[in-house]
């Protein structure tokens, strides 16, 4: 199993990851505008439906508090600041009407940010507060907390591989499933990447248009679909074979690279989560290795 | 102690069965492939055949992970909640009502038209510049945002008042965040892709809003 006796520093590293692009997202909306949309626009889910929505989007003084609230809480999570639960629960809060807000607008909630959204979640009951922060009493706690083999900083990052890993998973299994093989051999992929170059982005990328000149593309891109399917379907066993792991990273890291550039999609958390818990995670096997090698006597 | 040692684990009915039922439901996947069941039959024994590859996959995980993976009875909890939320979120045919656990899916149904959404910013008749969504949020959902225009869009082509009058003034909205050249009409296009070798393009327009 993958993070077995990871270090402090890396569970701190998933913290300024997660917070760092919860913060990004923060301070690069404009609660404003979401607020001038019309109300009608607004469907809530989930928890969402409980809350007084319209009347919070309809004022722009408490949409700004509570987007300078998010940003400021994230800003002392990603610093590791304390005491670590409360602030990190609280900031969790904010994040989720944030995006929940966003995407009440949206008509449908899809899946973007939600791996972030679960991170942040398992972060607030970790001790994720004792690595990569400036304050060096925070560091010094570490010391005593984690015995050797235990799992004090790898468990959260183990559980959110884990979820990360099964998400992963559901999306092959229901392109395989739902899908079928027409999705693989009717050449829908060659569409959507035709669609997706054509449309509005922020990115603007126009790689797809040229692609769909070149010869044997028609082949090429659904094999590779395919091929990124399995690997998703997958998913799980990185979290347990090393030789799997690297096979599924191969795949995964050049295919979230070549969605922005084919289709200006770009799950960017989702790449950078990757990088933290699946690039060289502490699986334990080196330290056991030492562990059993028998100790050479003294000549 | 021997016992102990060589009583069967309680569990090893469990990949026996799953795999008998997983057959079973293989051959009906099989059926709808061929399309020997179609319409709502077909979506059932699909989605029957998704939840039961998720249990097999939960209870492959139940087998691999090592429950001292999770220091404290709270973070076991927690995962478990975790876990249960995202399979419920996947596999419930209501979008949303758990969210923040929904649906992951992308591109899972083949689709022999593509279509989507064009706002052009007009002046003078000239096409100036495309409407900048990502003037309300940069990174977050400007695209789920555009899909919200297109299903407005495409109820304002179908003669739906009401989607018209909330298009034109999300439009209007997102316009007067847009930080670029003078334009006096917003332009909405239907866009539609088909074929494969070569895929063609073809948009008209559907509504023209005043800047």
């Amino acid at each position: 199993m993958i993070h077995a006796d990871a270090s402090a520093e890396r569970l701190g590293l998933l913290r300024v990851v997660v917070f760092g692009a919860w913060l990004v997202h923060l301070s690069t909306t404009s609660v404003r505008g979401y607020a001038e949309l019309p109300p009608e626009l607004i469907e809530p889910a989930g928890l969402l439906r409980w809350l007084p929505m319209e009347r919070i989007v309809g004022s722009p003084p408490i949409l700004v508090g509570l987007q300078v609230a998010g940003i400021v809480l994230s800003i002392l999570c990603l610093l590791g600041a304390r005491p670590w639960p409360p602030i990190a629960a609280t900031a969790t809060v904010a994040i989720l009407w944030h995006d929940g807000m966003i995407k009440s607008f949206q008509g449908f909630m899809n899946h973007a940010q939600v791996a972030i959204l679960v991170a942040s979640i398992l972060l607030v009951i970790a001790p994720a507060a004792d690595g990569l922060t400036p304050w060096r009493e925070h560091r010094e706690r570490r010391a005593d907390r984690q015995p050797p083999g235990q799992w004090t900083y790898g468990s959260t990052l183990f559980a959110t591989a884990l979820v990360l890993s099964v998400a992963y998973s559901m999306i092959g299994i229901r392109r395989l499933l739902f899908g079928g093989w027409a999705t693989f051999t009717d050449g829908s992929i060659l569409r959507w990447v035709a669609a997706r170059t054509d449309e509005y982005s922020v990115y603007g990328f126009r790689v797809g248009e040229w692609l769909l000149d070149l010869p044997g593309i028609a082949v090429l891109l659904p094999l590779g679909m395919l091929v990124v399917t399995l690997l998703e379907a997958l998913s799980p066993l990185a979290l347990f074979e090393d030789r799997f792991r690297r096979l599924w990273l191969a795949g995964l890291l050049p295919f979230h690279v070549s969605t922005l550039l084919l289709m200006n999609i770009f799950f960017w958390e989702n790449l950078l989560l990757l990088l933290v818990l699946f690039v060289a995670p502490r699986s334990g096997k080196s330290e056991q290795k030492t562990l059993d090698r028998p100790r050479s006597s003294p000549a | 102690m021997a016992a102990e040692a060589t009583a069967p684990h309680r569990w090893t009915w469990l990949p026996r069965v799953w795999g008998g039922v997983a057959v079973v439901l293989l051959g009906g996947w099989l059926a709808v492939q061929f399309g020997l069941v179609a319409d709502s039959r077909a979506y059932l024994f699909t989605w029957l055949a998704e939840s039961w590859v998720l249990l097999g996959v939960a209870i492959w995980l139940l087998r691999r992970v090592r429950a001292q993976a999770f220091g404290s009875r709270l973070q076991r909890l927690v995962v478990a909640a975790l876990l249960i939320a995202v399979f419920l979120g996947q596999l419930s045919p209501l979008r949303g009502t758990f969210y923040p656990f929904t649906h992951w899916s992308m591109y899972t149904s083949p689709a022999a038209e593509v279509e989507y959404a064009r706002f052009l910013l007009v002046s003078d008749g000239e096409v100036v510049e495309e409407l900048d969504i990502s003037a309300l949020s940069l990174l977050a959902s400007n695209r789920a945002i555009l899909a919200r225009l297109h299903v407005l869009l495409r109820a304002t082509d179908d003669g739906d008042e009401q989607a018209e009058n909330d298009l034109e003034a999300s439009l209007r909205t997102i316009s007067r965040f847009h930080d670029g050249t003078d334009f006096d009409t917003i332009e909405g296009q239907r866009c539609s892709v088909t074929g494969d070798r070569p895929v063609r393009t073809t948009c008209r327009t559907v509504l023209e809003v005043s800047a």
